[in-house]
């Protein structure tokens, strides 16, 4: 039981998707002009996500070992045709027109393919929905968070409501993709800062977590031989 | 030998092809069951969006179209609302090539005497925040009006509505930075200049083609 509880609140904080494990950046910094926009991209990458962890930690058993990253994109790329479709049949036509062009960037998001690689293809079912659930949640709250941010630092408005009404111009950095990349910058700055400032304190060398270093990725060493 | 550790080439296409098969399976499923609702909605954002530009109209705007050329050479495509048996306005649809990326769908409704009444761009892919806005109708919202009911009727934006009721000059309008008359944003030159292009190709084309809208729906004077 805790282990599954675990796997579900890691990927919030210690192991967020886009604050600690830096993938996802391209939605990240394109997607969240606007709050809504943000959650809205974030909750159809966790039901992506959820969805190709199941399937490819039910079929991980029998792929070849060979041919596994080309598998996993045709599942995660037949989850996304699939959202795409639905949300075209029966999201409300705002919501799809501020998402729809983005929807088919889900296939390229590395949190999706990179889920599917060092979890999913490890562990069992139950688990992988968890962590796809929770890595999902963590994407939709940081994307919702910095969409929030950029969103009231451009036109003084969070999720279309205006906070600040004498705010008539936009200032346009927040809104732009360099804008949301120093936004990015300054809070993964923020986060470090606490977490070494933790470390120290509590008298110990701050490490990444457990498996997040570059020896125990898999992602880029395809080349690699690895067991 | 397992199968997880088979490096044989022809297992693996076969495997590959298995996989890529039944993913094809689940999308032709998946499309063929959405197809019908996904037509339904586009059909309904289309009424939509003809209810916002036009008056009242009770006939099947849909039955007929006819197909103008404007002066820059597009094809501009005219469809008659009419309440009764007279007609109370037309809609017309203009894709202008050149926006900032890509084309700009426009959609207005057009008075019987070939004046603008309203327009809504109903596709563009502009800059987010800069052309985007220009194209965008929204009421705002502030955390003061939070409460109170939306308003009825066509959300205002002044780079659309600018054309509205008025009379083009002879080569139709060109944005005040290319000594026109028409208001333009600064950070979002193209798009202002694809939207007074759009309107006053539409307008244009109706001068030009009133021998035909008339002869197609029996106009009006």
């Amino acid at each position: 039981m805790k282990k599954l509880l675990e796997t579900f609140c890691k990927g919030i904080w210690k192991e967020n998707p886009v604050l600690v494990l830096l993938l996802g950046t391209c939605p990240t910094l394109a997607l969240t002009t606007s709050a809504t926009n943000g959650a809205g991209m974030g909750l159809a990458t966790t039901f992506v996500l959820t969805g190709s962890n199941f399937v490819i930690s039910c079929i991980a058993g029998i792929v070849p070992r060979k041919i596994r990253i080309p598998v996993y994109i045709v599942v995660i790329a037949t989850f996304v045709t699939v959202v795409d479709l639905l949300l075209q049949a029966y999201a409300p036509a705002s919501l799809y027109a501020a998402l729809g062009i983005f929807i088919p960037l889900i296939v390229v998001n590395c949190i999706v393919l990179g889920r599917a690689e060092a979890f999913a293809s490890k562990h069992n079912p139950v688990l992988s929905i968890l962590d796809g659930l929770g890595m999902g949640l963590g994407f939709t709250l940081t994307l919702t968070m910095l969409g929030m941010i950029r969103e009231f630092c451009t036109s003084g408005a969070v999720f279309g409501v205006k906070i600040i009404t004498a705010w008539t111009t936009d200032f346009l950095l927040p809104g732009s993709a360099p804008g949301a990349f120093i936004i990015v910058g300054v809070i993964l700055a923020v986060r470090n800062f606490l977490k070494a400032r933790a470390a120290v304190k509590a008298g110990k060398v701050y490490v990444p977590p457990a498996g997040l270093d570059c020896r125990h990725c898999s992602i880029c060493a395809v080349g690699k031989d690895d067991k | 030998m397992k199968i997880r550790d088979n490096e044989n080439l022809v297992v693996l296409g076969i495997f590959l092809a298995l996989v890529s098969l039944l993913s094809a399976l689940v999308l032709a499923v998946v499309s063929n069951l959405t197809s019908q609702p996904i037509n339904d909605a586009k059909k309904a954002r289309e009424a939509a969006a003809l209810r916002q530009i036009l008056p009242e109209f009770d006939n099947d705007i849909n039955a007929k179209a006819v197909y103008l050329k404007s002066p820059a050479g597009w094809r501009i495509q005219v469809r008659a609302a009419r309440k009764g048996k007279k007609i109370v306005g037309y809609a017309a649809l203009a894709v202008n090539p050149s926006g900032y990326a890509g084309t700009v769908k426009m959609l207005a409704g057009v008075n019987p005497d070939g004046t603008i009444r309203a327009i809504l761009v109903t596709e563009q892919h502009e800059t987010p925040g800069l052309g985007a806005e220009l194209c965008k109708r929204q009421f705002s919202k502030t955390i003061f009006n939070l409460t109170e009911p939306v308003p009825a009727g066509l959300p205002p934006n002044k780079y659309l509505d600018q054309f509205n009721g008025k009379k083009a000059p002879a080569k139709g309008w060109t944005i005040t930075k290319d000594g026109g008359t028409a208001l333009y944003a600064t950070g979002a030159t193209v798009t202002s200049r694809a939207i007074a292009k759009s309107a006053s190709e539409i307008v244009l084309a109706f001068r030009r083609g009133r021998k035909t809208v008339n002869r197609a729906f029996g106009g009006v004077k």
